[in-house]
């Protein structure tokens, strides 16, 4: 489903410039389920962002069955992504003005997606927050934003999904609770995942490991 | 160590934020330490105009001459005091022109060395010297009589050594009847004019080293010293007339309106302190777990601020120095006032402290919001908070603002006015805003994000959730709109009170005979101009009010009650009356109506219209009957309105009219002006009635009303400037508002380009959300206004209002159009930045 | 029957009753006085004790000149006084007008009165010393000319005793107090009496 071709991005700060990714080649199958280990600076992030369109490499392809992503414009790219991509951050981050339902509303809106609320309401109870569904970010514990997190990142269906490190900022229990959720629903929903972490314990959850080390795949 | 910690090394961490508030601090001071800089300056300005006037410091004067006893008495009074004196006498006289033998009425200002102390009389740009014989323009058009001319004075000849050319002193009249020449006193003693029987105005002048309030002191002294009630003593304070007080109205305005733009400063500070203190606030709880006490931090923050404080104070005098010395003559120019080449320190370090009071005291919620937040716990939270405010928090600070209102307004009642005001927009804002919330609330759909479509929708979201940083922006947005509405609408109003139309008169004509009056207009035809104003005057007397007679108070004439003297003097004396149907361009009628078309058969009284204040002096009301004796013959009148007139027109107007058809037969005088736009005809014009009709009296206003606008236009300017000073700072507040509401929502906009939201919808969600608030904002700020302009303009300056309303709709979107530009301005680039930065955030 | 007429004639005198006029400015109106403070109405309290039909009016009006007596005359003409007291002129010469003027006026207003069969009392003022002599002189001559040339009565100064005495003056050093008033009252009553 996914290529990347040769990919390589540099980065600049100050006068140094370190190249983060020096030539990634890598092909995701439809509803494979990938994890990106690697120790922290090892590009892992940098690879994610380039996957979901949300970075261009300086060097390489990024296709997405036959569609080139990184030479799509700016509106065309962010079309695509919203409705083939789904996105969840280590940080939750959830609209801090849109209550829980609000937030998985949001995509679906955006689609234009006539059966939004039913489609909504179904994901927070899949996710278990019925009761906490007309809450603000701002009084959810931290599992809770990120399971919201994960039903807004499944709200459209997409058929890529990406995690960045989801369960990082969470205690070992809520983790493992959110992990099992997401590896639940992807199941579910056959959605191809591929999961940033540096904990070995999850990633050997996924049907296949990709190690980075210095921008490298080892 | 704390000085360290919480001075040097936040300004170093944090410095963009404290040169943004410090220069917030500057801009706010700016304007009330110019003003205590040249209010002084003004009010000297104004106090040596008077003084000029008066031409000394202080005058002792009679309508008599002194007797040797009393002068004995002010001689030893003044033995003590560092001055120096001279005797000015003004007498009438007949003068004959030597030449052409012909005589006429002249003032003669009999003047002694060192006359003027104040003020300058010059001759062909030389100032008068003691042996100067000079005359005025006005007798050289009237009597075709030039240097070197002899004129016949009492029994000596003597030779005309100048014009005058200008002549800084009207004298305490304000005008005079005769044209002016300025002789020494010892020649006129010569010319034997002044012996006993002989009638004029006799002044002794000091000119003293003491201060305003030394001379009130001094006065008071003399007039006890010198009881006899011919005796007047003057300061410059009582001959700078009514106008001194208007003055002193519009300085203190000024005053107030600086004040406007330093509290639009500390509601800024207020603001984005917080913001700061909120990012520390987890610094601060590591400094608390390190063994540094809540009070110590509170120092710290305390420390912080006043250096900041100071520190702007510093930047700004070091400023302000400069760009004074460079820009004073081109700010001369802007304000028509000549600034002073020095600056006056006094009044800026007396108010420093009190600046300095009233900026820690909105320092302090805050101070005990961080001492209410549970600083141990604050790493453990997610998200900090600060602890809550409560109300009486700022009690110290409104209490502040209302004494600093007080000070410089220099009255009670316009700082509670103030202050009243300022709690008026506050609670309103609020209400405003909640209820706007709540409403929001209400028509929030629960089954779709789309209200109308899904941007709308999203920035209803935004404003129900937005909090109490929202509401806080929202009420300095209230705030700054409606004090700069108002600014500009006093403004305005002072602007069409006092400027010089072309209605002012510049010669104002009496004692014009009743068969006179078409043979004066047909003079004035054939010299090309037309008269106005022609208005009957009928001298009467008020006999009784409502069955009572009209009786004079116990004579008291002891000094200290002048006040009362006065009284006694206006309700016993006769009165001018005159009849007219309609009113005249500056009369308005403030109570009752106006008289009936027709007076109906058998009709045997007259119905009255008074004018207000003189109603008020009287004990005069609506429905009184009165009783005038006009000539022996008794008419009786009812009071049928009041009004009010405007003085400065310098229009024939009277205390009270009557209604055509009772007096009309009554011997009487008329009244008329000469309208401005026939000045250049107007010496022509009494040259000839002088001849024609000798009995008709001239004034001539021009000069005193030119005087009278040209310092209220002055004045006018200086508040323009203050009042753009506060504009300047306001929208320096809002564009750090915006900011800082804009970058705490970068994560969401981020996140809503992740998922699809393009730039266009963002930009959108974020200009609805604002527009709204800034619609809202603007409408109530220039309501609020504009009923406050109401207000003061009524309470204070007595000026009725003229709503015009395209200058509001103007203004309206003008703001609007402002506001929206910001956050346009200030939100453009981050909506545009990458979202990527979420990923990147470890 | 001549002792009858005699009584008749005697009675009539008794019986009749008189208007006085008094015509002027300031001085006469009584300038920050009320009207009974004024000397016309000291005149006629004075007169009531010895005649009694008496009759008052005081026409004086701060500001007058003489150029406004004849209207004056005229509207007063009306109820048909007997006595014109003249009070006129002082107005005229502190504005300095020409005295030719003030001579006209005033020779209008008489020869309007002695028309009307009135009886004149002249009133004579006089000016400030600061006006200078020759006016001051003219101004006094001014009234003694009008009274030669109608025969009439003059009261030659009204301010006799009062000008120049600060008891007898307001502050202002110029309109009498009622004090002040009292003498010029006297001064004038002097002359008045006779045409009774």
């Amino acid at each position: 489903m996914m290529k990347l071709k040769d990919i390589k991005k540099t980065f600049k700060t100050g006068s140094q410039s370190i190249e983060v990714l020096k030539g990634i080649n890598l092909d995701i199958r439809e509803g494979e389920t990938i994890a990106l280990l690697g120790r922290s600076g090892s590009g892992k992030s940098t690879l994610l962002s380039i996957l979901g369109g949300l970075d261009n490499p300086d060097f390489g392809e990024v296709w997405f069955n036959d569609l080139c992503l990184n030479q799509l414009r700016d509106q065309e790219l962010v079309k695509f992504r919203s409705k083939n991509i789904g996105i969840i951050f280590q940080q939750f981050h959830l609209v801090s003005t849109l209550t829980a339902i609000e937030n998985v509303l949001l995509p679906l809106s955006l689609a234009k997606n006539t059966n939004a609320f039913e489609i909504a309401t179904k994901l927070i109870s899949d996710v278990g927050l019925t009761d906490r569904s007309a809450h603000l970010p701002s009084q959810l514990s931290g599992g809770e934003s990120q399971r919201v997190a994960i039903a807004r990142a499944l709200a459209v269906n997409p058929k890529l999904l990406l995690a960045d490190e989801p369960s990082g900022n969470l205690d070992e229990e809520t983790g493992e609770k959110v992990m099992d959720l997401l590896f639940g629903m992807v199941k579910q929903l056959k959605t191809t995942l591929v999961l940033v972490t540096h904990d070995k314990e999850i990633a050997r959850r996924c049907d296949r490991i990709i190690n980075l080390e210095h921008g490298s795949i080892k | 160590m704390i000085f360290k910690l919480f001075v040097l090394k936040e300004f170093k961490k944090s410095s963009y934020f404290f040169l943004g508030l410090g220069f917030l601090l500057v801009l706010g001071l700016s304007g009330l330490l110019s003003i205590s800089f040249l209010t002084e300056n003004i009010q000297n300005n104004l106090r040596s105009n008077a003084r000029q006037l008066l031409t000394s410091d202080l005058a002792i004067t009679a309508r008599r001459d002194f007797f040797p006893e009393e002068r004995k008495l002010i001689t030893d009074f003044f033995k003590t005091k560092e001055h120096k004196t001279y005797q000015v006498v003004d007498i009438y006289s007949m003068v004959t022109n030597v030449t052409t033998s012909e005589s006429r009425l002249v003032e003669i200002r009999c003047y002694e060395d060192h006359f003027p102390f104040y003020g300058q009389i010059t001759s062909k740009g030389s100032l008068l010297n003691q042996n100067d014989f000079l005359i005025s323009k006005e007798l050289v058009n009237l009597w075709e009589v030039q240097t070197g001319d002899w004129l016949k004075i009492g029994d000596s000849q003597f030779k005309v050594s100048g014009i005058i050319d200008s002549d800084s002193s009207i004298g305490i009249r304000g005008f005079s009847l005769a044209p002016r020449i300025y002789l020494p006193l010892v020649k006129i003693i010569q010319s034997g004019l002044l012996r006993p029987g002989s009638t004029g105005q006799f002044s002794i002048h000091f000119k003293l080293n003491e201060s305003e309030e030394e001379l009130v002191k001094i006065r008071q002294e003399l007039l006890k010293l010198l009881p006899d009630p011919a005796i007047k003593v003057m300061t410059s304070k009582e001959s700078s007339n009514q106008a001194g007080r208007v003055f002193d109205y519009i300085t203190d305005f000024m005053s107030l309106s600086a004040l406007v733009g330093f509290l639009l400063a500390l509601v800024g500070i207020f603001y984005f302190y917080q913001s700061y203190l909120l990012t520390r606030l987890k610094d601060f709880s590591l400094f608390y777990l390190h063994g540094l006490n809540k009070s110590q931090i509170l120092f710290g923050i305390f420390l912080q601020f006043s250096s900041l404080f100071f520190f702007s104070l510093f930047i700004f005098f070091l400023i302000f120095n400069p760009f004074y010395f460079y820009l004073r003559d081109w700010l001369s120019t802007i304000i028509g006032f000549a600034l002073p080449p020095g600056l006056n320190y006094r009044n800026f370090l007396i108010n420093i402290p009190m600046l300095y009071a009233l900026s820690l005291s909105i320092l302090l919620p805050l101070l005990k919001g961080l001492l209410r937040t549970p600083l141990g716990l604050q790493l453990k939270l997610s998200k900090q908070a600060l602890g809550y405010f409560h109300p009486l928090d700022f009690l110290p600070f409104v209490a502040l603002l209302w004494i600093v209102a007080w000070q410089l307004s220099h009255s009670l009642k316009i700082g509670s006015l103030f202050l009243f005001s300022l709690l008026i927009i506050f609670f309103l804002s609020l209400i405003l805003i909640k209820s706007f919330q709540k409403m929001a609330i209400y028509v929030r759909p629960s089954r779709t994000l789309c209200f109308i479509n899904l941007n709308i929708g999203l920035s209803l979201r935004n404003f129900i959730q937005s909090g109490h940083k929202l509401n806080l922006s929202f009420i300095a947005l209230v705030l700054g709109i409606s004090l700069i509405s108002l600014i500009f609408q006093l403004n305005f109003l002072i602007k069409k009170e006092f400027t010089l139309t072309d209605n002012k008169p510049s010669l104002f004509l009496f004692d014009i005979q009743e068969d006179q009056l078409s043979d004066l207009k047909k003079l004035g035809r054939e010299k090309g101009l037309e008269l106005s104003g022609v208005t009957p005057l009928v001298r009467g007397r008020i006999e009784k009010l409502n069955g009572f007679k009209f009786s004079r108070t116990e004579e008291k004439w002891d000094n200290s009650n002048r006040e009362e003297e006065i009284e006694a003097r206006t309700k016993n004396r006769g009165i001018n009356l005159t009849y007219r149907q309609s009113l005249s361009p500056s009369e308005k009628i403030i109570a009752g109506t106006p008289f009936p078309e027709t007076v109906p058969e058998g009709q045997n009284f007259s119905y009255l219209s008074i004018e207000e204040r003189f109603a008020k002096r009287m004990g005069i009301k609506l429905g009184d009957k009165i009783i005038f004796d006009i000539g022996g013959v008794e008419i009786e009148g009812i009071v049928r309105n009041l009004r009010e007139v405007k003085w400065t027109s310098f229009y024939p107007n009277f205390f009270v009219n009557l209604q055509p058809g009772f007096i009309d037969d009554a011997p009487k005088t008329y009244l008329a002006v000469l309208d401005r736009s026939f000045s250049h005809k107007k010496i022509d014009f009494q040259k000839a009635s002088v001849n024609k009709f000798p009995n008709i009296s001239f004034i001539d206003m021009e000069q005193l009303i030119q005087k009278l606008s040209e310092l209220f236009e002055k004045s006018r300017r200086a508040v323009e400037l203050i009042s753009w000073l506060s504009l300047f700072i306001g929208f320096v507040i809002l564009f750090g508002l915006c900011q800082d509401q804009i970058f705490r929502r970068t994560y969401d906009m981020a996140l809503l380009k992740s998922l699809g939201f393009g730039y266009f919808s963002v930009l959108s969600q974020i200009m609805i959300e604002f527009g709204f608030v800034f619609f809202m904002a603007t409408g109530l700020g220039i309501f609020l206004g504009w009923f406050l302009g109401a207000i003061i303009g009524l309470e204070v300056f007595k000026i009725n209002l003229a709503f015009d309303f395209s200058h509001y709709v103007v203004l309206f979107l003008f703001l609007i159009f402002l506001c929206l530009a910001t956050i346009f301005l200030v939100s453009w680039k981050t909506i545009a930045k990458n979202p990527r930065e979420l990923l990147s955030d470890n | 029957m001549k002792l009858l007429s005699l009584f008749f004639l005697l009675i009539s005198i008794n019986v009749s009753a008189q208007t006085i006029v008094f015509i002027g400015d300031s001085l006469t109106e009584g300038y920050q006085l009320n009207k009974e403070e004024a000397y016309p109405a000291l005149i006629e309290k004075e007169l009531k004790k010895k005649f009694n039909q008496v009759k008052v009016i005081n026409a004086g009006e701060s500001g007058a000149t003489s150029a406004s007596g004849l209207k004056k005359l005229k509207w007063y003409s009306k109820i048909k006084p007997d006595i014109i007291v003249l009070a006129l002129g002082a107005n005229d010469g502190l504005r300095g007008m020409n005295l030719k003027e003030t001579e006209k006026n005033l020779s209008g207003v008489i020869k309007s009165a002695l028309d009307l069969k009135m009886k004149i009392l002249l009133v004579g003022m006089k000016m400030p010393v600061n006006y200078g002599e020759p006016y001051r002189k003219d101004f006094q001559g001014l009234f003694l000319k009008l009274s030669n040339k109608f025969s009439l009565p003059i009261v030659p100064f009204l301010l006799e005793g009062v000008g120049g005495k600060p008891k007898y003056n307001l502050p202002d050093g110029i309109h009498p107090n009622p004090e002040g008033h009292k003498v010029m009252a006297t001064t004038v009553l002097k002359h008045l009496v006779p045409l009774l």
